[in-house]
């Protein structure tokens, strides 16, 4: 080992398979050996408590804590509901919504599949062709004593439904969280 | 000849008696249920190197503090959701870098690097207790970490200081291990130079 191994080898954290060889070289190297003792010396302060905290931190992170509220657990949407907090966890997992929706779909599909399928086929042409109206139909005139005829006019549905629907989103997530706290704390 | 002490590798490192783990996590569980006593016996036990860890992130005194104190009470609050995925203590480190980082930015704009180093130094000394020797040692340490940039410095401090291994640092910085390694090699390589050639020139100089 040279002096310029030894310096990588300390630089890459001194791996043990090579700490005979180093120290070998060390012996017979004034430099390196100065070397490893101001190395010893250093990690040895690095590892040393550098600052203390301020005596009265926990004292106030303790006073911002009394009138700060937990954030609640995410907690299953089955389990807000009381009948389902006690139940086994096999029943909650079977209960959970994706597993119910993919259970109603699949007895459907068994059970009445070319009529599930008319449905979902009728579905898709209904919107189809509300959509359709809706792209084709021109755009009224502007008549300020209409404003009725322009709110229910296609063009402006749509644009409302699109500009619902993130407030919708939002506001469902907002009864979530607040419901989900609910029963955190009565818990 | 010494043998290695803390020069073996990275395995061990951020290791805690199985005891106080298992007291640990029921202080946890407690706090998790609402306990704010067990969460003060957390905030004790963890809240000074929360607070060290923002001082070398943000390298002032008050600024450090609203960081440990902002990361502690965020901490509290998403207790509930806490897994216990990795340790308790890596997951705070996680929230006090993310913070103290963001607040690092907002500082960086408002005043010179100098100034906010010569701050640490002193800190850092009176922390090393009354031995004027120590002190010394300690600011001039302070002075060479200050030196460092910013994300090499957070992680020489979580892996020495904080004694976390190259794999936890990487799950806090959320950055790839080899990174790592690279970020420790080339700051103790930095810090090496620096501490050895002024120590050379005081050798030098008596």
């Amino acid at each position: 080992m040279t002096c310029r191994d030894l310096e990588r080898w300390l630089d890459d954290g001194g791996a043990p398979e090579r700490y005979v060889e180093a120290m070998a070289h060390a012996r017979i190297c004034a430099h390196c050996s100065a070397t490893l003792r101001g190395m010893d010396e250093l990690e040895d302060l690095l590892a040393s408590p550098s600052s203390a905290a301020p005596e009265a931190l926990t004292e106030r992170v303790m006073a911002r804590v009394a009138i700060t509220p937990q954030a609640p657990a995410r907690i299953p949407v089955l389990e807000l509901l009381p009948m389902f907090q006690t139940a086994p966890w096999w029943v909650r997992v079977a209960l959970d919504p994706a597993a119910l929706l993919a259970i109603m779909l699949a007895s459907a599909l068994i059970w009445r599949g070319n009529a599930l399928f008319a449905l979902a086929t009728a579905g898709a042409a209904t919107l189809a062709s509300w959509l359709g109206h809706a792209l084709s139909a021109p755009l009224p005139s502007p008549d300020p004593g209409a404003v009725g005829a322009v709110l229910i006019h296609p063009y402006v549905l749509a644009a409302l439904a699109i500009g619902l629907a993130p407030l919708v989103l939002m506001a469902s997530r907002a009864i979530y969280s607040w419901s989900a706290e609910r029963v955190s704390r009565v818990r | 000849m010494e043998q290695p002490g803390r020069r073996e590798g990275d395995g061990g490192r951020g290791g805690a008696p199985a005891e106080g783990e298992a007291e640990e996590r029921e202080l946890i569980r407690l706090a998790q249920g609402g306990d704010e006593s067990a969460f003060r016996r957390l905030v004790e036990h963890h809240g000074s190197r929360a607070y060290a860890l923002a001082l070398r992130i943000v390298r002032s005194a008050s600024d450090a503090e609203e960081v440990a104190q902002d990361a502690l009470v965020r901490a509290w609050r998403s207790l509930p959701r806490f897994r216990g995925d990795s340790k308790f203590s890596s997951w705070l480190y996680r929230i006090v870098v993310r913070r103290a980082f963001d607040r690092a930015a907002v500082l960086k704009g408002r005043r010179g690097r100098e100034a906010s180093a010569e701050g640490i130094e002193s800190v850092a000394a009176e922390g090393a207790g009354p031995d004027p020797e120590a002190r010394e040692r300690a600011a001039r340490l302070e002075k060479l970490v200050a030196e460092l940039p910013e994300v090499p410095r957070t992680v020489v401090t979580l892996y020495y200081y904080q004694d976390r291994s190259v794999a936890e640092v990487a799950r806090i910085l959320q950055m790839p291990e080899n990174t790592v390694k690279t970020h420790l090699s080339r700051a103790r390589a930095a810090l090496r130079t620096g501490w050895l050639g002024e120590d050379a020139t005081d050798e030098r100089n008596a």
